[in-house]
């Protein structure tokens, strides 16, 4: 039975609306490598707010990397936004990922591009001028506390700034849905709630956010859907 | 509020890892130039002596007795002078001797040896030159004579032109081939180094296009700047190669001589590089992010 996140936020689409994203038994392994996730079934309704908990090792990472369509699943059908992906060109592709923001535990900030710079990517991808957003990029990096390092470079930020970068940039174009590996793991926990008040915030105006974490504190203080992965199935809850 | 600053490029400008594409190319854009050179010049050069073979002619009398010379000269110039828009200029002995030394060498030839008489013929205006007429005419007048319109000479000169051009054609593309091959693999190293910065772009929704886009604009800049160096190379080496040889030429070979016009030809190399650059890049990467995305 697959697994459907129900809580939604006031701006939520309508019940007809398709899912964000939808996950129809879906297998994943690495070549001819063991089972990493088995027979997983998951829809992100939207406007939900989830979490995706579970061991380390348990294929959190892996789903998401599904999620946002950086690997494809050995078998099982993967929907996003109402549309098959395994039908998919590169171009329409690349049109979802437009619509989905990503945090990422490694950061994935581009090193010769400073603080501002590397926010704003996305939107330059969209074809945006540059000059045009500098004011909503500076706005965010000031809300996420970074209103002092706007033209840092990467390499001389600590990882809790980093961190803070790659959510700047995941936000910046008001994704649809946002995908957040441990994005707290590297801040501390005043920061972290300060970030976790942004997801709400985004997803407050109609963003689906599915974080993964290891934090039960966070989880807990949290009114918002929870599931687990354990042994490459997903369950409802922080316990079994 | 901040002051609107211009970003940085996407793709960082300077990488080391271009460095060895930019040596290869400005190499093949310097030969490129030196066989464009050689090509406008070696065309000019043959050009100029057909145009001039192709306005005189020269009449041999050939004598039995070097006694007869002075008058055999004397009766064809009278013929010669009768006919209209010809200018004839008797060659002396020391000239015709002087026309076979490359073939003698510096060697005394005897006084009784029988040179033909030469009288160079100019063709001053009019219809083209009757060669056949001329020799009828002077046979005529007893005189055993062969005029040569240089008809021979014109065609081997315009055979050779063409063997030069379709040659320095030849080397043009196989350096262009060169020149797209290199590119291909300096993309494909340029995206490994890069790949940090391609898998984000990925990430963030950039279609194969845009990413290609960069790779081109990259690209057609560091052909352009090949091409640039490889003319600046080619015009410093034909200018000292002309200094230290002269032009090269012979009292029978033309000499090969630049001309600023020949900047014309080579002012497009920068362009060209420029260009077969950016379009192997281009395809290059689009090539290497679909393979990408089949592997994912």
């Amino acid at each position: 039975m697959p697994i459907t996140n129900s809580k939604s936020s006031p701006l939520t689409q309508s019940p007809s609306a398709p899912d964000v994203a939808r996950l129809d038994h879906i297998s994943l392994r690495y070549g001819r490598g063991p089972e990493i996730l088995s027979d997983v079934s998951l829809r992100l309704r939207p406007g939900s707010f989830t979490f995706l908990t579970g061991q380390s090792g348990a294929g959190k990472s892996s789903l998401l990397k599904l999620l946002y369509l950086n690997l494809t699943p050995s078998s099982g059908l993967i929907s996003l936004f109402g549309q098959d992906t395994s039908v998919m060109d590169g171009i329409d592709q690349q049109e979802i990922k437009r619509r989905i923001g990503i945090v990422l535990q490694d950061f994935q900030l581009i090193d010769h591009l400073n603080v501002m710079e590397n926010v704003s990517l996305p939107l330059r991808v969209a074809g945006l001028d540059p000059a045009s957003v500098q004011d909503d990029v500076v706005e965010l990096l000031q809300w996420v506390g970074l209103g002092d390092r706007l033209h840092a470079r990467p390499q001389t930020l600590s990882g809790g700034e980093k961190q803070r970068v790659a959510i700047a940039r995941a936000v910046i174009a008001k994704p649809d849905l946002l995908i957040a590996d441990e994005p707290t793991g590297n801040v501390d926990a005043k920061i972290g709630q300060r970030l976790i008040r942004l997801f709400t915030e985004m997803n407050r105006l109609g963003t689906t956010v599915l974080i993964a974490t290891h934090d039960i504190d966070l989880i807990r203080d949290n009114d918002s859907d929870i599931i687990r992965l354990q042994y490459g199935s997903l369950h409802h809850g922080l316990t079994a | 509020m901040n002051m609107p600053v211009k970003p940085a490029p996407i793709l960082p400008r300077n990488s080391l890892a271009d460095r060895p594409l930019l040596i290869v190319m400005s190499i093949m854009a310097f030969m490129a130039s030196l066989a464009l050179l050689l090509t406008s010049m070696s065309n000019r050069a043959s050009t100029d002596w057909q145009s001039e073979l192709k306005e005189s002619a020269t009449v041999q009398i050939y004598l039995t007795d070097n006694a007869q010379r002075g008058e055999a000269v004397a009766r064809a110039m009278s013929i010669l002078s009768g006919i209209d828009n010809l200018k004839a200029t008797p060659i002396s002995d020391a000239e015709a001797r002087a026309l076979i030394s490359p073939w003698i060498g510096e060697v005394d030839l005897p006084d009784n040896l029988p040179l033909p008489a030469m009288i160079a013929v100019d063709k001053q205006g009019g219809d083209i030159f009757d060669s056949r007429g001329l020799k009828i005419a002077l046979e005529n007048e007893g005189l055993t004579v062969d005029v040569d319109d240089h008809s021979a000479w014109s065609g081997r000169i315009a055979r050779a032109a063409t063997a030069v051009r379709i040659g320095t054609s030849l080397v043009l593309i196989l350096l262009l081939a060169g020149s797209i091959a290199a590119t291909g693999f300096a993309t494909q190293s340029a995206m490994a180094v890069h790949r940090k910065v391609v898998k984000v772009l990925t990430q963030v929704g950039a279609q194969d296009r845009y990413v290609a886009q960069l790779f081109t604009q990259q690209f057609f800049f560091i052909g352009a700047i090949a091409g640039g160096i490889g003319i600046i190379g080619a015009f410093i080496f034909t200018f000292f190669i002309s200094l230290l040889f002269g032009g090269g030429g012979t009292s029978l070979l033309p000499a090969l001589k630049f001309s600023f016009s020949d900047l014309i030809y080579i002012l497009l190399i920068p362009l060209l590089f420029g260009v077969v650059s950016a379009i192997a890049a281009g395809l290059t990467s689009l090539q290497v992010l679909k393979a990408d995305r089949r592997s994912s």
